[in-house]
């Protein structure tokens, strides 16, 4: 059970750490969700070409890295509003997927690559589950103990700041949200490559859910993890009591929105409190 | 200014920097050096350029032409200029040795905690600056956070130090703890330039004063040499003329009858300094009463408490003697008071909207029934920018006019109205000659009709011009209020104001 919640939250914890770098470099990555599914495409695609484990989690990554440069491209080069362009990556994803999806398989629907790779696991969590933890402790590390860490930590408002250190904000923004796109692309991997398929629309809001997981977190890991489990639980619970309840489906699938959407109230009282 | 190269550690020639928004020069040609080891005191009035200056000098802004160098650095990379900034900069999420840790040398990409603390320790312990390591930047108090800048120039090694301002923000006993602590500094044959408006300071610690004014250098000689009275002078310039439009409005003298605006023994203090101390002041009908001072000073303090924006920690405000606990700017708009900010742009407009709607901005409804709303503003507006001679549309986004425009838009909104008490700061900030003596005539004429005027600003000729009375504010401290020409003339008010009166 407890294995199971930690695998199933592998994707988010992953999204969410990369959404970490983004907003504490003061970018409100809402691209996220179009990240995920470029990457869980890709994985698909590479493997369906008979792309091993690796090189299919690699392409992923590097497909989410594409799309987080155009997200960066278009809203600090050309000046884009960040949440237009955002919203656009977002819609333009699950639309370029389709027509490649179309192209190349001959409809726009579930892809299934004939031949399935093995995860490997060990004591109930698989391969990516220990990779997003071991990535877990690895930002840890990063944010609290390496020089680039430290500025990331110190830009996200003050650009004076930086400046005054002769560091370019934009650079270290640049840098943020293509190291998000990388993780994502990751995370959308890891959903795709366990169910062995490519389904349409399979990030399912997690790039939303990510985002609230790191307000939710205050912005610390320790917090960002506990608030993936406990999404990731409440999607379990969801998916138990649709068997057992007497409630329309459609409801219990609810759940976990439901839940962020708590979530994001306790968030906004726990600050008030704070204060 | 002629002094051998090889003995300075900064030198500057011709260095000139304007500002691509409205083209005024903020360093104009500014040529000196700064000897090994010495205390350069900078001063000047607000936007003398000072600022701008030491940005070039500290390699945060680019001067447009000129050049500066350090003949006692190879790297002439301005690595060892180190700042401790007036406002704040560190991130409020890290605390204190993170900040340091910003802006150390990166040898490695690892953060050594331990061995970075006990560094910041050792400086700690040698120059007695004590400060928790371990508090949040959000936590530290403004002497902290000049504690952290400090610490970490110092850990850096840092040869030359600018200081701006650095004890605006510090109780009495703090400055003076600094001020040894500089002199320490200097010791150690570091070279320090330090930015102040107090001539007492500049007298005490340094060994030459530069004064800027305009963006231009005015002069720049040992302590020793010079009168405080001469620096004074060249910080605010010799006197204009008072134009015959308002030697013509006459001067009534006021009634004796209820003050319209009353502070009655206001103190503020903010995170532990005093901003304003014991100040008590009244303003009657029909009087323009002048408060010179410098912004820094507990004018711009001042202004924030009329108006509402900080409230006293003790004192009386009283209306037309009906007292009010504290203001707000609703209260404040609600007894019908007209505000002209000396920042025009944050707090005197709305620059995304339109002009229309700017100009609309303290009125609930519009007279005339014909036509639709928008019809009734564009008329409402059009008759303003006439009356107010504002060059621009009714429909036309405020961020796009002049800042002389913007001025004109607020003047006549706030006066159009006939207001019986009108607070303005800081009027004539970047209008050119012209427009500067219609305004003066404007507020003169409000006078006339019987507004109680309450003129914050800088400028002394502004105040010898306009005012019926005149008080000065030092260090938060309000002098005795007195007709002008008596106590008051452009010398005894300029003292008064840079503090050179009390040396």
């Amino acid at each position: 059970m407890i294995s199971g919640i930690l695998n199933n939250a592998a994707p988010l914890l992953l999204a969410a750490m990369g959404g970490l770098f983004t907003e504490l470099a003061g970018v409100l990555n809402i691209a996220m969700e179009g990240m995920i599914l470029t990457g869980a495409f890709t994985a698909i695609l590479v493997s369906n070409f008979g792309g091993g484990l690796l090189t299919s989690t690699l392409c992923a990554a590097l497909a989410g890295l594409l799309t987080a440069w155009v997200f960066s491209l278009t809203s600090f080069k050309l000046r884009g509003n960040i949440f237009i362009t955002g919203l656009g990556i977002n819609i333009l994803m699950p639309a370029l997927t389709a027509s490649f999806s179309q192209k190349i398989f001959g409809n726009q629907g579930i892809i299934h690559p004939g031949s399935l790779r093995h995860i490997p696991s060990t004591a109930g969590l698989d391969l990516y589950t220990w990779g997003t933890l071991a990535c877990t402790g690895a930002v840890m590390f990063i944010l609290y103990r390496t020089y680039p860490g430290l500025t990331l930590r110190a830009s996200g408002r003050q650009k004076d700041l930086l400046k005054s250190k002769g560091i370019s904000p934009e650079k270290v923004q640049t840098a943020a949200v293509l190291i998000s796109g990388m993780m994502c692309g990751i995370s959308g991997a890891i959903l795709s490559l366990r169910l062995g398929a490519y389904v349409p629309g399979m990030s399912a809001g997690k790039g939303w859910i990510a985002l609230v997981a790191i307000y939710l977190g205050y912005k610390k890991i320790p917090g960002i993890v506990a608030a993936c489990i406990f999404f990731t639980a409440a999607e379990a619970i969801a998916n138990q009591a649709q068997g057992i309840l007497q409630i329309p489906p459609s409801l219990i699938l609810s759940f976990p929105y439901f839940f962020t959407l708590m979530g994001l109230g306790l968030f906004a009282i726990l600050k008030k409190r704070r204060q | 200014m002629t002094e051998p190269v090889s003995y300075s550690s900064i030198v500057l020639t011709e260095i000139t920097r304007s500002f691509r928004k409205n083209g005024i020069k903020a360093c104009d040609n500014i040529s000196f050096s700064v000897k090994n080891g010495e205390i350069l005191a900078i001063m000047g009035e607000n936007g003398a350029g000072k600022s701008t200056l030491m940005h070039i000098l500290s390699g945060f802004m680019k001067a447009d032409r000129g050049s500066l160098v350090f003949p006692a650095d190879p790297d002439q990379n301005h690595p060892s200029v180190g700042m401790i900034h007036q406002k704040p900069i560190l991130a409020g999420n890290l605390n204190v040795w993170e900040n340091i840790a910003l802006g150390h040398p990166q040898k490695s990409l690892v953060v050594k905690p331990a061995e970075l603390s006990s560094s910041i320790r050792r400086i700690q312990e040698n120059y007695g600056l004590a400060l928790d390591l371990s508090m949040k930047g959000w936590e530290l108090t403004a002497a902290q956070i000049q504690r952290a800048e400090l610490l970490e120039c110092l850990l850096l090694d840092r040869k030359i130090l600018i200081f701006d301002e650095p004890t605006a923000s510090l109780s009495e006993q703090q400055a003076e703890e600094l001020l040894l602590l500089l002199k320490r500094l200097k010791g150690e044959g570091r070279t320090i330039l330090y930015i102040t408006h107090k001539i007492k300071e500049a007298y005490h610690l340094a060994d030459r004063i530069a004064v800027l004014r305009k963006g231009k250098l005015k002069m720049i000689s040992p302590v020793g040499e010079i009168s405080p009275e001469a620096v004074s002078e060249a910080m605010i310039g010799k006197g204009a003329e008072i134009p015959d439009m308002i030697r013509k409005a006459e001067r009534k003298t006021f009634s004796e009858a209820v003050p319209v605006l009353e502070l009655k023994n206001i103190n503020y203090s903010h995170q532990g300094s005093i901003r304003l101390k014991d100040l008590s002041l009244q303003l009657h009908a029909g009087e323009i009463l002048g408060i010179a001072g410098i912004r820094e000073n507990g004018l711009a303090c001042l202004e924030d408490l009329i108006t509402g924006a900080v409230r006293p920690q003790s004192g009386k405000i009283l209306l037309k003697g009906k007292m009010i606990p504290y203001l707000t700017p609703f209260r404040f708009r609600k007894h019908g008071i007209s505000y002209i900010p000396a920042d025009r742009l944050k707090r005197g407009a709305s620059l995304d909207s339109t002009l229309g709607e700017n100009l609309i901005l303290l009125k609930r409804k519009l007279e005339g029934n014909a036509g639709s709303y928008k019809t009734k503003l564009i008329q409402w507006a059009k008759k303003l920018i006439s009356k107010g001679e504002i060059e621009g549309q009714a429909e036309q986004k405020v961020r796009t006019l002049s800042g002389g425009n913007i001025q004109k838009m607020i003047l006549v909104r706030e006066m159009h109205e006939a207001p019986a008490l009108l607070i303005i700061s800081e009027p004539s900030w970047g209008l050119d000659f012209s427009s500067r003596e219609k305004l003066h005539y404007q507020i003169s004429n409000a006078r006339s009709r019987d507004a109680a005027v309450l003129l914050l600003t800088t400028d002394i000729d502004e105040i010898l011009i306009l005012s019926d009375r005149i008080a000065v504010l030092t260090g938060g401290e309000l002098s005795e209020t007195a007709p002008a020409g008596q106590d008051w003339n452009r010398k005894t008010i300029g003292e008064r104001m840079t503090g050179a009166d009390r040396l």
